[in-house]
Protein backbone atom coordinates (compact mmCIF):
# COMPACT_ATOMS: atom_id res chain seq x y z
CA UNK A 1 0.00 0.00 0.00
CA UNK A 2 1.34 3.45 -0.91
CA UNK A 3 1.68 6.14 1.72
CA UNK A 4 -0.86 8.23 -0.20
CA UNK A 5 -3.39 5.42 0.28
CA UNK A 6 -2.55 5.24 3.98
CA UNK A 7 -2.99 9.03 4.27
CA UNK A 8 -6.43 8.69 2.71
CA UNK A 9 -7.42 5.90 5.09
CA UNK A 10 -6.21 7.79 8.16
CA UNK A 11 -8.00 10.95 7.07
CA UNK A 12 -11.21 9.03 6.35
CA UNK A 13 -11.03 7.63 9.87
CA UNK A 14 -10.39 11.09 11.34
CA UNK A 15 -13.13 12.77 9.29
CA UNK A 16 -16.15 12.04 11.55
CA UNK A 17 -14.12 13.24 14.55
CA UNK A 18 -12.95 16.40 12.76
CA UNK A 19 -16.55 17.03 11.69
CA UNK A 20 -17.77 16.71 15.29
CA UNK A 21 -15.10 19.16 16.44
CA UNK A 22 -15.90 21.56 13.61
CA UNK A 23 -19.61 21.67 14.40
CA UNK A 24 -19.04 21.87 18.15
CA UNK A 25 -20.80 18.55 18.77
CA UNK A 26 -17.82 17.74 20.98
CA UNK A 27 -15.83 20.49 22.72
CA UNK A 28 -12.36 18.94 22.48
CA UNK A 29 -10.34 16.05 21.11
CA UNK A 30 -10.23 14.60 24.63
CA UNK A 31 -14.03 14.65 24.77
CA UNK A 32 -14.18 13.06 21.30
CA UNK A 33 -12.13 10.13 22.55
CA UNK A 34 -14.75 9.33 25.20
CA UNK A 35 -17.90 10.25 23.25
CA UNK A 36 -20.07 7.13 22.63
CA UNK A 37 -21.30 8.40 19.26
CA UNK A 38 -17.68 8.54 18.03
CA UNK A 39 -16.66 5.15 19.40
CA UNK A 40 -16.72 3.48 15.97
CA UNK A 41 -14.62 6.23 14.39
CA UNK A 42 -12.21 6.14 17.35
CA UNK A 43 -11.75 2.37 17.13
CA UNK A 44 -11.28 2.53 13.36
CA UNK A 45 -8.66 5.24 13.72
CA UNK A 46 -6.77 3.41 16.47
CA UNK A 47 -6.85 0.16 14.49
CA UNK A 48 -5.50 2.04 11.47
CA UNK A 49 -2.70 3.67 13.47
CA UNK A 50 -1.63 0.40 15.06
CA UNK A 51 -1.04 -1.43 11.78
CA UNK A 52 2.62 -2.04 11.06
CA UNK A 53 1.97 -1.19 7.41
CA UNK A 54 0.71 2.23 8.51
CA UNK A 55 3.88 2.93 10.50
CA UNK A 56 6.04 1.84 7.55
CA UNK A 57 4.00 3.97 5.15
CA UNK A 58 4.28 7.04 7.38
CA UNK A 59 8.04 6.58 7.57
CA UNK A 60 8.21 6.21 3.78
CA UNK A 61 6.21 9.41 3.43
CA UNK A 62 8.55 11.18 5.84
CA UNK A 63 11.56 10.15 3.74
CA UNK A 64 9.92 11.38 0.54
CA UNK A 65 8.91 14.68 2.11
CA UNK A 66 12.48 15.20 3.34
CA UNK A 67 13.77 14.57 -0.19
CA UNK A 68 11.42 17.26 -1.49
CA UNK A 69 12.59 19.49 1.36
CA UNK A 70 16.25 18.95 0.43
CA UNK A 71 15.53 19.77 -3.22
CA UNK A 72 13.78 22.99 -2.23
CA UNK A 73 16.59 23.91 0.16
CA UNK A 74 19.01 23.82 -2.78
CA UNK A 75 17.26 26.70 -4.50
CA UNK A 76 19.24 29.90 -3.88
CA UNK A 77 16.15 32.10 -3.58
CA UNK A 78 12.78 31.04 -2.26
CA UNK A 79 9.45 32.82 -2.60
CA UNK A 80 7.14 33.19 0.39
CA UNK A 81 5.02 30.34 -0.99
CA UNK A 82 8.08 28.12 -1.29
CA UNK A 83 9.12 28.98 2.27
CA UNK A 84 5.66 27.88 3.39
CA UNK A 85 6.11 24.64 1.47
CA UNK A 86 9.52 24.21 3.11
CA UNK A 87 7.89 24.52 6.53
CA UNK A 88 5.12 22.07 5.69
CA UNK A 89 7.54 19.51 4.25
CA UNK A 90 9.81 19.44 7.30
CA UNK A 91 6.97 19.88 9.81
CA UNK A 92 4.92 17.03 8.38
CA UNK A 93 8.00 14.81 8.09
CA UNK A 94 8.69 15.36 11.78
CA UNK A 95 5.08 14.66 12.78
CA UNK A 96 5.02 11.45 10.73
CA UNK A 97 8.30 10.15 12.11
CA UNK A 98 7.22 11.05 15.65
CA UNK A 99 4.12 8.92 15.11
CA UNK A 100 6.33 5.93 14.36
CA UNK A 101 8.17 6.45 17.66
CA UNK A 102 5.12 6.50 19.91
CA UNK A 103 4.86 2.78 20.51
CA UNK A 104 4.64 3.18 24.25
CA UNK A 105 1.80 5.68 24.23
CA UNK A 106 -1.72 4.93 25.44
CA UNK A 107 -4.64 4.64 23.03
CA UNK A 108 -5.92 8.05 24.11
CA UNK A 109 -2.54 9.66 23.47
CA UNK A 110 -2.39 8.08 19.99
CA UNK A 111 -5.91 9.29 19.27
CA UNK A 112 -5.12 12.86 20.40
CA UNK A 113 -1.96 12.88 18.33
CA UNK A 114 -3.85 11.82 15.19
CA UNK A 115 -6.66 14.33 15.70
CA UNK A 116 -4.71 17.35 16.92
CA UNK A 117 -1.34 16.92 15.15
CA UNK A 118 -1.45 14.55 12.19
CA UNK A 119 -4.76 15.68 10.71
CA UNK A 120 -3.96 19.44 10.68
CA UNK A 121 -0.51 18.83 9.18
CA UNK A 122 -1.97 16.64 6.43
CA UNK A 123 -4.45 19.39 5.70
CA UNK A 124 -1.69 22.02 5.52
CA UNK A 125 0.21 19.71 3.15
CA UNK A 126 -2.83 19.44 0.88
CA UNK A 127 -3.44 23.19 0.98
CA UNK A 128 0.14 24.09 0.14
CA UNK A 129 0.31 21.52 -2.67
CA UNK A 130 3.20 19.45 -1.30
CA UNK A 131 1.04 16.33 -1.09
CA UNK A 132 -1.07 15.39 -4.08
CA UNK A 133 -3.18 12.39 -4.98
CA UNK A 134 -4.87 12.19 -1.58
CA UNK A 135 -8.53 12.89 -2.28
CA UNK A 136 -9.59 12.41 1.35
CA UNK A 137 -6.92 14.83 2.60
CA UNK A 138 -8.05 17.51 0.15
CA UNK A 139 -11.68 16.92 1.08
CA UNK A 140 -11.03 17.75 4.74
CA UNK A 141 -11.54 21.37 3.72
CA UNK A 142 -9.96 24.60 4.87
CA UNK A 143 -12.51 25.21 7.61
CA UNK A 144 -11.94 21.79 9.06
CA UNK A 145 -8.23 22.43 9.23
CA UNK A 146 -8.78 25.73 11.01
CA UNK A 147 -11.18 24.17 13.51
CA UNK A 148 -8.77 21.43 14.46
CA UNK A 149 -5.84 23.86 14.46
CA UNK A 150 -7.69 26.14 16.86
CA UNK A 151 -8.17 23.24 19.24
CA UNK A 152 -4.53 22.27 18.88
CA UNK A 153 -3.38 25.80 19.62
CA UNK A 154 -5.69 25.95 22.64
CA UNK A 155 -4.10 22.78 23.96
CA UNK A 156 -0.65 24.27 23.53
CA UNK B 1 15.21 30.11 30.76
CA UNK B 2 12.81 28.95 28.07
CA UNK B 3 15.72 27.99 25.86
CA UNK B 4 17.16 25.83 28.61
CA UNK B 5 13.81 24.14 29.19
CA UNK B 6 13.46 23.38 25.49
CA UNK B 7 16.99 22.01 25.38
CA UNK B 8 16.35 19.89 28.46
CA UNK B 9 13.20 18.46 26.87
CA UNK B 10 15.05 17.63 23.68
CA UNK B 11 17.91 15.99 25.54
CA UNK B 12 15.40 13.99 27.61
CA UNK B 13 13.66 12.83 24.44
CA UNK B 14 17.02 11.88 22.97
CA UNK B 15 17.94 9.89 26.08
CA UNK B 16 14.58 8.11 26.09
CA UNK B 17 15.01 7.07 22.48
CA UNK B 18 18.58 5.94 23.03
CA UNK B 19 17.46 3.97 26.11
CA UNK B 20 14.68 2.36 24.10
CA UNK B 21 17.13 1.42 21.36
CA UNK B 22 19.54 0.00 23.90
CA UNK B 23 16.84 -2.12 25.51
CA UNK B 24 16.51 -4.25 22.39
CA UNK B 25 13.43 -2.71 20.77
CA UNK B 26 12.68 -3.80 17.24
CA UNK B 27 14.15 -2.50 14.01
CA UNK B 28 11.13 -0.36 13.31
CA UNK B 29 11.90 1.77 16.34
CA UNK B 30 15.50 2.08 15.22
CA UNK B 31 14.38 3.13 11.75
CA UNK B 32 11.82 5.52 13.24
CA UNK B 33 14.47 7.10 15.47
CA UNK B 34 16.78 7.67 12.50
CA UNK B 35 13.98 9.13 10.43
CA UNK B 36 12.79 11.35 13.26
CA UNK B 37 16.31 12.67 13.74
CA UNK B 38 16.62 13.38 10.02
CA UNK B 39 13.22 15.08 10.00
CA UNK B 40 14.23 17.17 13.02
CA UNK B 41 17.34 18.23 11.14
CA UNK B 42 15.09 19.32 8.25
CA UNK B 43 12.99 21.40 10.64
CA UNK B 44 16.16 23.05 11.95
CA UNK B 45 17.22 23.82 8.36
CA UNK B 46 13.80 25.33 7.65
CA UNK B 47 13.97 27.57 10.71
CA UNK B 48 17.49 28.71 9.77
CA UNK B 49 16.46 29.40 6.18
CA UNK B 50 13.39 31.39 7.18
CA UNK B 51 15.27 33.25 9.93
CA UNK B 52 17.99 34.21 7.46
CA UNK B 53 15.40 36.20 5.54
CA UNK B 54 14.29 38.23 8.53
CA UNK B 55 15.55 41.77 8.90
CA UNK B 56 15.33 44.38 11.60
CA UNK B 57 16.10 47.28 9.30
CA UNK B 58 14.14 50.46 9.75
CA UNK B 59 13.17 49.81 13.35
CA UNK B 60 13.76 52.30 16.15
CA UNK B 61 16.27 51.63 18.88
CA UNK B 62 14.05 49.76 21.36
CA UNK B 63 12.24 47.72 18.72
CA UNK B 64 15.52 47.05 16.96
CA UNK B 65 17.01 45.47 20.08
CA UNK B 66 13.90 43.35 20.63
CA UNK B 67 13.90 42.28 16.99
CA UNK B 68 17.56 41.24 17.13
CA UNK B 69 16.92 39.31 20.35
CA UNK B 70 14.01 37.44 18.77
CA UNK B 71 16.08 36.50 15.74
CA UNK B 72 18.95 35.38 17.96
CA UNK B 73 16.55 33.15 19.93
CA UNK B 74 15.26 31.58 16.72
CA UNK B 75 18.81 30.95 15.51
CA UNK B 76 19.74 29.42 18.86
CA UNK B 77 16.67 27.18 18.85
CA UNK B 78 17.43 25.99 15.31
CA UNK B 79 21.01 25.30 16.34
CA UNK B 80 19.91 23.33 19.43
CA UNK B 81 17.42 21.32 17.38
CA UNK B 82 19.98 20.62 14.66
CA UNK B 83 22.64 19.60 17.20
CA UNK B 84 20.31 17.22 19.05
CA UNK B 85 19.17 15.74 15.71
CA UNK B 86 22.80 15.06 14.77
CA UNK B 87 23.44 13.40 18.14
CA UNK B 88 20.30 11.27 17.74
CA UNK B 89 21.30 10.30 14.19
CA UNK B 90 24.73 9.27 15.47
CA UNK B 91 23.21 7.29 18.38
CA UNK B 92 20.73 5.52 16.09
CA UNK B 93 23.37 4.32 13.57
Amino acid sequence: MTWQAVFNEVVESVQPIAQALRTGAVPSAEAAFHHPALALARDALLAQLQQRATVSALLAASVELRQQHAALMNKPELTVGELQQLGVLSGLAQVLSARALEQELTEQERFLFAVTQLSPWLQRAAESGVVTGCHAVAALGLNGSKAVNAITEKRL
Amino acid sequence: MQTQAVRARRILRLLLVVAALGSGCAGVLHQAAREHAAASRSVAQTVKRVTAGLTCEGLKEESLAACKTRIAILEEQAQALGDSAERLLHAAQ
